[in-house]
Parts: structure tokens; C-alpha cells; sequence
């Protein structure tokens, strides 16, 4: 595990990426101050100044709270107001390194390959939160901030139901049945939980500054990934086809800039990926 | 006719001596001593053939001098100082301008200066002030081929203020020695016309990366598409449409930088430069794309890197893939490097990257080989390697192996712009 002598401070701690964050460097032993919205509500004024008494020059932040995904206003004004109540906290320290979990919604949905070089297009509510969110950011004083944007998470414990491996895993655990819109061409790339926090962790124990995208770096159809998820649950599992898929659009990742920053991380591929999650689910279930 | 080259580098040494084998009285001038002295030495890039041969020889009709009183009865001036590029990618024209200043000060305002050094659109007409006689001539030489390029000019393109200005007869003489067309026009066009060709062999090279990049995914071989090309009269022979890891050659990306600069500033639309830049850097990535995808499946503790020149016959490493690997993979990896002529610079402490003696030890028992570097001379030794049947994944971005060559189902070949099925 990767060395690390401050204290982290982590923002979000009992969300999908937060948690997984804190389990990561707990684990590797680091000085951890796990904070949820029961310790710091940034929602509410006292919570910026419950935060500013606990955050200390040198502290490492990851910012991993956020209500995810924003899908109207009201969501994109309450994270970008948590948001600055982070930064007008952090107003009066200096902190060794800033961590923003973003999301590759800044990109838009246009198909095409994705970089840390591709232009910022949102075309969603969450995209443009997701970039907002950033900007916002860029205000704190660190010599050290890390804009880490990750593909669509997947991974046991996940508790979005958006339209991918973890609906469609639920889907074949609860019911047999996965169901994919029209043809399933539309191709995504799905980045593990695990890597995700592996990339984090990484990115502070070596303090890597700018943007980081995460992500498989193998893109697959939502028609490929029922396939493997079926091949991966119990006998039996169907997959079932409904309604259509309105003019897909077929995303990649170029993911050599991973590979530079962290020459010994392969990112989990979505055969390996689906299956680990799928077992975790079945022992879960068994327990 | 007597003609004057001032600035002794490689462009201005190339084209001094291309003028003295055309027949010309030819003095090789500079300002700055060191190059003076380095000529007089035959201190030169012997990269470039002929040219160390002809300044060890004497010559009566070919002064080389930084005496300013040998310029007194020069017919024609050419400025052929190299400029260097700045990290931007732009041109340092300040010698070029000095040296301008300096030559339109010691010589009589009706002496033609020409300006052959590289140097941006605008240039000329920012300066002409300075001189009566002022003209741009549109360099075309290569590296490597510099003496024989200056000496057999497929064309000449030479600017001038207006239209109405008639070329002097010292410059029309020295235009017409070697017999090919002349192109003269403004200065700016001329000027233009240089990064234009630049953008246009820039432009088939992203055409071509795109479209293997795009074959090797479908399953299709680009070598194959791009020989049936090259017969398609209105594509040639020469076009340059082999596929490669992005635009090699610094000139050419310089000039897409150039290009897209001027667009941005004049109002043109500047988005197809972007698209050249971002696909060479797309391109660029290739071998560590496929690096990271075949470890998906293999452990790979043991990499091979053939070759840290960026191009067969240089010791440059400059935008080299094989040095840009080995920093890539040296504290993860063992890292185990050859090239046939440059040593690998001191690593750091903690670095897991050893320089082999030769070929076969690097690539003996690495799981994955890297050809960075397309020297001929790798590919009898891959050949006899390959007939070994060594377990190894063999990532050839320059298709310099023939896949035949793997005798057995063990060792996989990679190639750009060809499908592995």
C-alpha cells in the first residue's frame, strides 16, 4: 500500500467513492478523519463552521460530498452551495492537497474518445454541477489540487440504480430477468469502485496535482455488458429487451494518461469487474 | 557572380555550398566566430553527407570568414541562419534579425538581402523597412538529405514587397542556376507557402493514423489499403500516408502550431489544426494504449525497448517513444533497453532501466518488446529471436517485423494500423 504521513480528511465519507476511500487508507494504516453529513452538514451555515475547526494547515481533503446525480436545480444549487461552504471553510488554512471526486459528465455525452485533453462540454445538469463543482474548488488555497473525474462507477454497495452493471446485476439477482433498452449498442465505459479508490488513494500518497480521469479504458456495449452479467449470475438469467434506444452514442477512453501518473495500476476490465461484483452480491445475499 | 551566405549553420552551410558547386564566387560569413571557426574545422554534423568532405578540401572560389570586409563587392546576400524553436513551438528570430540589422548596416542599400532562414509569415514585411532590397526565398532542405536537396531544388519560391518590384539580376541569376521553376510572390504567400506545404503533408499523415487506427480495430490491415493508395494517381507515390505513432518531425508539428496561432489571431477558423494536434497525440500513445491492454492478460514484469533515437540514423531521443517508455515504466518495471546508436542517459535512483550490449539480451525473456525505433538492423534480429518461439508480445508500431516470422502460436505480433485476428 502506498505511504502517507498527513492526516486525510474526507468529505462524503459514507458515500459509494467517500466510503471506499476511507476503507482504502484505513486499511493502509493513514491518520483518517472520516467525515459524513451527520458530522458536517456543508448544507447548513454551522456545518462550514464545524468543518473549519477541524481542518488544519497540511491536511489532506478529498471532497466526496455531493448529491449525486443532480437532476434539476435545486440539486445542482444544493452541492455547489455545500461546495463553497467547503472552500469559505478552508478559507483561513492551507491544505496540502485538495482531492475533488468530479465526474466525466463535464465531458457531455457526445460520442467520441475521451481525455484529460478533451474540452469541457457538459450537456447535463449534473455535467455542468460536476464543472461548477470544480471551479469552485479552484479557489482553495493548496499547492496541490486533483480533479479526479471517473467514468459511470459500478461495484457491490452501490446504491444508484442507474442503468448499467449494478441495475442490470440487481436486476438478474432479484429477478432472473435483465432488461436492456432496444438494442444495446450504446457503448460506456463502466470503471470498478475499486479502481476508482485505488486512483484516489494513489493520486495523495504520491500528491499528483490536475486532472485525472478514471476508467477502464475498455468500452462496452450495454447489449455486451447484460451478457456478461447474465454469464456471471445464476443459470437461467435472461435478457429481455424493451422499448428503444433513441440514437446511441458510443464512448471511449483513451486512459494512457492513467498509465503515465500510475504505471502499475491495470484497470479492473468489465468481465473481471462484473463477475467480482456479482459474487460479492451472492455472498452478500447468503449472509 | 559573387554571393554571400551569413549565418553558418546547417542551412546556410548547405546552401553556400550548393552555390559554389553551381559555379558561384561564394563567401560563407558569419558574425559569431565560434561558427566561423567550426566551418573552417569541417566541425559539422556528419549525419549530413558531403559536406565535412567539401570544407576539408580548400576551395579558391569558397571563403569561409567573419570579416566583414569580404562582403565589400558581394553581388547577393543570403541570410541562412537556422532558428531555433522556443518550447511553445515558436520560432527565436532574433539572430535572424540581428544579423539583418547588422548586414543592412555594412552593406550598400542596392545589394539584395534574402531572407532563407525559417521564420514566420509577417516576418519579412515587419522588417523590410531595414532594407531597400529586401526578399524572402522559401528553404526546402531535410536533414540528411540537406547538400542534395540545396544543390537539386525541385522548385524555387521567393518572396517580394509588391508586385510591381522586378527581382534584381543578381537574384534572378542565382534563381535561374539550377534550371527548375521559379515561384515569386509576396512575401507573405511565400512565407505561407512553407507552412502550407508543412500542413498539407500533416493533414495526409492524421488521415492516414486515423484510418489504421480505425483498421486494426476492424479488423482490416492499413499496409495493404495504403500500397492500393499510392497507385490512385490523384494520392502518388509519395504521399505521406504511412501510419506511425502521430506526426513525427518537429518541423511539422511546428508549423501546425504556426498555423493554428495566425487562424486564431486573424479570425480564421483554426479547428482542423486542433484535430491534426490532438490525433498526433492521440497517436502518440499508441504503444503504451497497447502496453496497458495486453497486461490486462499477461504479468509483465520484463519490458524490451528497442531503440531510444526518435528515427532510424539520429542520436536524437527528442519525442523518441522508447525514452518516453522506459520514464514511463522504470520504477515498476524492469526495463531493458537497446539502441544501436545512443547510449541511455543516467537514471535516477530507484530506476529499474539497464542498457543491454545488444538486441537478443534485451529481448530475452521479457514478456512484451517494444520496436520504438525502426533501425533495419532489428529486423534480422527479431527474425532469428522469433525463430526461437519465445513466449513474448511483440508491439511493432512500424510494421518492420513480417508476421510470418513467429513460428509459434506463443508469441504475438502487434502491429499499427493491422488487425492481430
Amino acid at each position: 500500500m502506498p505511504e502517507f504521513h498527513g492526516r486525510l480528511v474526507v468529505l462524503g465519507a459514507t458515500g459509494f467513492v467517500g466510503s471506499h476511500v476511507v476503507e482504502r487508507a484505513t486499511s493502509a494504516g493513514w491518520d483518517v478523519v472520516a467525515l459524513s453529513s451527520r458530522d458536517v452538514d456543508l448544507a447548513h451555515a454551522a456545518g462550514g463552521a464545524a468543518l473549519a475547526a477541524i481542518v488544519r494547515d497540511g491536511d489532506t481533503v478529498v471532497h466526496a460530498a455531493a448529491v449525486v446525480p443532480s437532476k434539476n436545480a435545486s440539486d445542482v444549487s444544493r452541492n455547489l452551495l455545500m461546495t463553497q461552504a467547503l472552500v469559505d471553510a478552508l478559507a483561513g488554512v492551507e491544505v496540502a492537497q485538495l482531492v475533488v471526486v468530479s465526474s466525466d459528465a463535464v465531458y457531455g455525452s457526445e460520442s467520441g474518445v475521451v481525455d484529460e485533453a478533451s474540452p469541457c462540454t457538459p450537456d447535463s445538469l449534473h455535467g455542468v454541477m460536476s464543472l461548477a463543482r470544480e471551479l469552485v474548488c479552484a479557489e482553495v488555497s493548496t499547492p496541490v489540487l486533483t480533479l479526479v473525474r471517473p467514468a459511470a462507477i459500478y461495484g457491490f454497495g452501490d446504491t444508484h440504480n442507474s442503468y448499467g452493471p449494478n441495475r442490470f446485476a440487481r436486476q438478474a439477482l432479484e429477478s432472473g430477468q435483465i432488461t436492456v433498452f432496444g438494442a444495446g449498442e450504446a457503448t460506456r465505459d463502466h470503471v470498478a469502485i475499486a479502481d476508482v479508490a485505488d486512483v484516489i488513494v494513489r493520486a495523495i500518497a504520491s500528491r499528483q496535482a490536475g486532472i485525472i480521469n478514471v476508467a477502464s479504458g475498455q468500452s462496452i456495449s450495454f447489449a455486451d455488458l447484460a451478457g456478461l452479467v447474465r454469464d456471471s449470475a445464476l443459470a437461467g438469467t435472461r435478457v429481455a429487451v424493451a422499448g428503444s434506444e433513441s440514437s446511441p452514442t458510443f464512448r471511449t477512453y483513451d486512459i494512457s494518461g492513467l498509465a503515465r501518473r500510475f504505471p502499475d495500476l491495470v484497470p479492473t476490465g468489465p468481465a473481471q469487474g462484473v463477475r467480482q461484483m456479482i459474487s460479492a452480491m451472492q455472498g452478500s445475499a447468503q449472509a | 557572380m559573387r554571393f554571400a551566405v551569413a549565418g553558418l549553420t546547417h542551412l546556410g552551410v548547405c546552401m553556400s555550398i550548393a552555390a559554389h558547386e553551381a559555379g558561384l564566387d561564394v563567401v560563407a560569413f558569419d558574425t559569431d566566430s565560434a561558427r566561423v571557426d567550426a566551418a573552417r574545422r569541417a566541425d559539422f554534423d556528419a549525419a549530413e553527407p558531403g559536406v565535412v568532405d567539401f570544407l576539408r578540401t580548400p576551395h579558391e572560389r569558397y571563403l569561409v570568414t567573419g570579416d566583414v570586409n569580404a562582403l565589400a563587392d558581394v553581388d547577393l546576400v543570403m541570410i541562412a541562419i537556422d532558428t531555433v524553436l522556443d518550447e511553445n513551438g515558436d520560432n527565436d528570430d532574433h539572430e535572424v534579425v540581428e544579423l539583418l540589422e547588422w548586414l543592412a548596416g555594412n552593406l550598400a542599400p542596392d545589394v539584395p538581402i534574402v531572407i532563407a532562414s525559417q521564420v514566420r509569415p509577417g516576418f519579412t514585411r515587419e522588417h523590410e523597412h531595414l532594407h531597400p532590397a529586401l526578399y524572402y526565398f522559401m528553404e526546402t532542405l531535410i536533414f540528411g538529405r540537406g547538400l542534395e536537396r540545396a544543390m537539386h531544388p525541385e522548385r524555387y519560391i521567393v518572396g517580394r514587397s509588391s508586385d510591381r518590384q522586378a527581382l534584381p539580376p543578381a537574384l534572378q541569376e542565382y534563381l535561374d542556376l539550377p534550371g527548375c521553376p521559379v515561384h515569386v510572390m509576396s512575401y507573405e504567400s511565400a512565407e505561407l507557402t512553407k507552412l502550407s506545404a508543412n500542413y498539407v503533408l500533416s493533414a495526409s499523415i492524421t488521415a492516414a493514423n486515423s484510418l489504421a487506427d480505425l483498421a486494426q480495430r476492424l479488423g482490416a490491415n492499413w499496409q495493404d489499403i495504403e500500397a492500393a493508395l499510392r497507385d490512385d494517381r490523384r494520392i502518388g507515390e509519395k504521399a505521406y500516408i504511412t501510419a506511425g505513432l502521430g506526426i513525427g518531425g518537429a518541423n511539422l508539428t511546428r508549423d501546425l502550431f504556426g498555423i493554428k496561432a495566425m487562424s486564431d489571431r486573424l479570425g480564421a477558423d483554426s479547428s482542423f489544426s486542433a484535430t491534426m494536434l490532438e490525433h498526433s497525440a492521440y497517436m502518440r500513445d499508441w504503444i503504451l494504449r497497447t502496453i496497458t491492454d495486453v497486461r490486462r492478460g499477461t504479468s509483465l514484469d520484463r519490458l524490451a525497448v528497442l531503440g531510444l533515437a526518435y528515427k532510424p540514423g539520429t542520436q536524437s531521443m527528442r519525442g523518441g517513444s522508447g525514452i518516453d517508455l522506459v520514464g514511463t515504466f522504470e520504477s515498476v518495471l524492469d526495463v531493458v533497453v537497446h539502441d544501436q546508436a545512443v547510449t541511455m542517459p543516467a537514471r535516477l535512483a530507484g530506476s529499474r532501466a539497464v542498457q543491454a550490449q545488444t538486441a537478443r539480451e534485451a529481448m530475452a525473456g521479457a514478456q512484451v518488446i517494444a520496436l520504438t525505433t525502426p533501425w533495419p538492423e532489428y529486423r534480422d534480429e527479431v527474425r532469428d529471436f522469433l525463430a526461437t518461439g519465445p513466449e513474448t508480445i511483440l508491439i511493432d508500431p512500424y510494421r518492420l517485423v513480417d508476421r510470418g516470422w513467429a513460428l509459434s502460436p506463443r508469441t504475438r505480433i502487434i502491429q499499427l494500423g493491422v488487425s492481430d485476428a
